[in-house]
C-alpha cells in the first residue's frame, strides 16, 4: 500500500515535471556576464533580458561571442550577415526588430517503481516582435503549442493552441532608454531569467517565462551599475474566471560593483480569491537573492535562492524555498558544459527537501542554430501522509534539445 | 580608451614623480594595472585594462607611459576596434601623463597621503591638462600609488565609438594602480 503510494506520488511528480517541460523554453543566457555584460538592454528589447527580440547590436554579439568561430577568430572582422534577422536575407527596417523560436526536443524519464517515459516535443514555435518610434515602444509574441501553455493561450483547446507569451506597449521615459514604463502582458520581474526555465526557483515562485507572465504596469531602470523593475500585476486575463487572478507586485533591483557580478535580491506579494493551485483565497510572498559572478572568462557561476510562503484563508499556511547554483564552463567559444544544482520544499507540512543535479551541454554549432543536452537526476522529497513516513522518489531525465532561431 | 590610457599614465607618473621627490631617481613600477570605463546607453558599461606601464624621471617633471597596444577589453573586436579605428595605436602608439614634481605630496614613512595634482596628458597626438586625484602609501621599500582622473574622448579628437546602434560616450575615467621602489 506504502510502496504504492510511494509510485502514485512519483509519477505525479514525473507527469507535472514532463508538462512543465513540455513548455517552451525562452532564450536568455544570464552567463554573456562573462564578457562583460551585466545589463541586457544592450541585446534584448526587454528591458530586463531573456524575452522578445534581439537588438541589432545583440545580434552581432550573438555572432561574436555565441556560437562556435571554428577557429576564426572573433577579432578578424565584424558580425556576420547572417547574424541578421532570417540569416540576413530579409532586410528589415532599424525601428522594427523581429525574431523567431523554434525548439523542438527529446525526452525521457525514468522514475523508480514507473514505466519509462518518452516523446518528442515541441518546446517552443514562436514569433515576436518590437517596433520602436521615437521614445514609444510596442512588443508580442505569437505561437504555437501543440500541449501546455494554457495561462498564455489565445485559444480555448486543450491542445493545439495559439499563445501570445507577451504583448505590450511602453514608453522609454530618457532619451537613451534607461527608463522604460510599459503595459501589457509582461515576464514577471524576479531573479535570475534564464533558460532552464524548468528550475524549482522559477516554478515554485510562478515566475518562468513561458506562460507565467501577467498583465500589469511596469517601470524598468538600467543604468551602468544597477538594473531593476518593478511591476503591479492585475492578473493573468487568460485565465477566464477573475477569481483566479492573481494581483500584487514583483520586482527585483540588482547591482553591480564590477563588470562580472551582479547580485540582487527579488521580492514579490500576490492575492488570489482562489488560488489557482489549492482553490482558495492565497496570499503568496515570495522573496530571495540572486548572484552572478564570472571569475574568470571562461567560468561563471549563478545563484538563487527564495522563499515562498503562502497564507491559504482557511487553510492553514505553507512555508518553502527554492533555490539552485549553476556553474556555466566555456572551454571554447560555442561550447557550453554545465553543472546544476537545485533545493525545494513546495511547503507541505512533513515534505522533506527535494535535490537535483544537472549535467548539461550546449553546443552553439552554427549561427542561429545550437543543440543542448541535459541529464538531471532528481530526489523528490515526499510528505508523510496517514502514518506513511516521509520518504523520496528518485527519477533520471534525458532531454535533448534542437533549436533554430530567426 | 587612449584616453583612459593617457590618464593613466599621467597617474603613474604623478606618482612616479612624488617618489622620485621623496627618495630620488624611482625604479620600474609593478603590479600597474591602468582601467578605464566607459558607458553605453541604458547602464552598457565597458571596462579595459592594461598592465603596461613605465616612467621616466628627470628631476624636474615624471613622465608615465602607457603603451596602448596591449589594451583589452574583453572582447577582440571591440578592441580591435578601440585600438585601430579610434584609439589610432599603430600612429599614435602610447598615450602619457606628465606631472612636475613640485606639484606632488609624498607621503613620510609609514604615512599616506591624498591629494590632487595637475598634470598633462598626450593622446592621440593631442595634449590636455588633467586634474589627477591620486593617494600615495609609504609602504617601506616601495610606495604604493593609486590614482583617478576623467578624460573626454571629444578634447583628444577621438571619434565617439558607435556600433550598431550602440553610442558609447565620450567621458572616461581612468583609474591606476602600481607599486614603485623608492630608488
Amino acid at each position: 500500500m506504502i510502496a504504492r503510494r510511494v509510485v502514485s506520488f512519483a509519477v505525479a511528480v514525473a507527469a507535472c515535471a514532463a508538462l512543465i517541460l513540455l513548455a517552451s523554453p525562452a532564450q536568455a543566457y544570464p552567463w554573456m556576464i562573462r564578457h562583460g555584460y551585466t545589463g541586457c538592454i544592450p541585446c534584448h528589447t526587454d528591458p530586463s533580458g531573456g524575452a522578445g527580440a534581439l537588438t541589432e547590436y545583440g545580434r552581432a554579439q550573438s555572432d561574436l561571442l555565441l556560437r562556435m568561430r571554428y577557429g576564426q577568430g572573433e577579432g578578424d572582422g565584424e558580425a556576420d550577415r547572417t547574424a541578421g534577422f532570417l540569416w540576413g536575407l530579409v532586410p528589415i527596417p532599424e525601428a522594427l526588430r523581429l525574431g523567431g523560436d523554434f525548439r523542438e526536443g527529446y525526452f525521457s524519464d525514468q522514475t523508480q517503481g514507473a514505466p519509462i517515459e518518452q516523446e518528442f516535443i515541441t518546446m517552443r514555435a514562436d514569433l515576436y516582435g518590437d517596433v520602436k518610434v521615437g521614445r514609444f515602444r510596442a512588443a508580442a509574441s505569437i505561437g504555437y503549442v501543440p500541449q501546455g501553455d494554457l495561462t498564455a493561450s489565445l485559444t480555448t483547446g486543450p491542445d493545439d493552441n495559439v499563445i501570445s507569451r507577451e504583448h505590450w506597449i511602453g514608453v522609454e521615459l530618457d532619451e537613451e532608454g534607461s527608463w522604460l514604463l510599459r503595459g501589457g502582458r509582461i515576464n514577471l520581474p524576479f531573479g535570475i531569467r534564464m533558460i532552464e526555465h524548468t528550475l524549482w526557483a522559477r516554478t515554485l515562485t510562478r515566475t518562468d517565462m513561458d506562460a507565467s507572465q501577467q498583465y500589469g504596469v511596469a517601470l524598468a531602470v538600467s543604468k551602468e551599475n544597477f538594473r531593476g523593475e518593478l511591476m503591479g500585476i492585475a492578473g493573468n486575463f487568460e485565465i477566464q474566471e477573475d477569481a483566479f487572478r492573481e494581483r500584487g507586485y514583483c520586482g527585483y533591483f540588482e547591482y553591480a560593483p564590477t563588470t562580472t557580478l551582479a547580485a540582487g535580491v527579488s521580492s514579490m506579494f500576490t492575492r488570489a480569491t482562489r488560488d489557482i493551485v489549492y482553490g482558495v483565497t492565497d496570499y503568496r510572498y515570495s522573496n530571495g537573492p540572486f548572484i552572478r559572478y564570472a571569475p574568470w572568462q571562461q567560468l561563471v557561476l549563478l545563484a538563487e535562492m527564495d522563499s515562498v510562503y503562502q497564507s491559504l484563508t482557511w487553510n492553514g499556511h505553507r512555508g518553502g524555498y527554492a533555490g539552485f547554483a549553476q556553474a556555466d564552463y566555456e572551454p571554447t567559444q560555442g561550447l557550453h558544459l554545465m553543472l546544476t544544482s537545485e533545493i525545494m520544499n513546495s511547503g507541505t507540512s512533513g515534505e522533506p527537501p527535494s535535490y537535483d543535479g544537472w549535467v548539461s551541454a550546449v553546443w552553439f554549432l552554427l549561427p542561429h542554430v545550437d543543440l543542448r543536452f541535459d541529464g538531471i537526476y532528481t530526489r523528490a522529497g515526499i510528505p508523510a501522509t496517514l502514518g506513511v513516513p516521509a520518504s523520496y522518489s528518485d527519477s533520471t531525465t534525458w532531454l535533448a534539445q534542437f533549436h533554430v532561431w530567426l | 580608451m587612449n584616453l583612459k590610457s593617457a590618464v593613466f599614465v599621467a597617474f603613474s607618473v604623478v606618482v612616479m614623480a612624488a617618489t622620485t621627490a621623496a627618495d630620488g631617481a624611482l625604479s620600474s613600477p609593478t603590479d600597474a594595472k591602468v582601467v578605464f570605463d566607459a558607458a553605453g546607453p541604458a547602464g552598457m558599461k565597458i571596462e579595459g585594462s592594461t598592465s603596461d606601464l613605465t616612467v621616466s624621471d628627470d628631476g624636474a617633471t615624471i613622465v608615465v607611459t602607457v603603451p596602448l597596444a596591449n589594451l583589452t577589453t574583453g572582447i577582440s573586436l571591440r578592441d580591435h576596434h578601440m585600438r585601430d579605428k579610434y584609439l589610432e595605436v599603430p600612429k599614435y602608439p602610447a598615450a602619457t601623463l606628465t606631472i612636475g614634481r613640485a606639484g606632488l605630496k609624498f607621503p613620510n614613512p609609514g604615512e599616506r597621503v591624498e591629494a590632487d595634482a595637475q598634470g598633462t596628458i598626450n593622446l592621440h597626438g593631442l595634449s590636455r591638462g588633467v586634474a589627477v586625484h591620486y593617494d600615495i602609501k609609504d609602504d617601506g621599500p616601495t610606495l604604493a600609488a593609486h590614482g583617478t582622473f576623467r578624460v573626454n574622448m571629444n578634447d583628444f579628437g577621438i571619434t565617439v565609438p558607435v556600433y550598431l546602434g550602440v553610442t558609447v560616450k565620450p567621458d572616461i575615467e581612468v583609474s591606476a594602480s602600481f607599486h614603485v621602489s623608492k630608488g
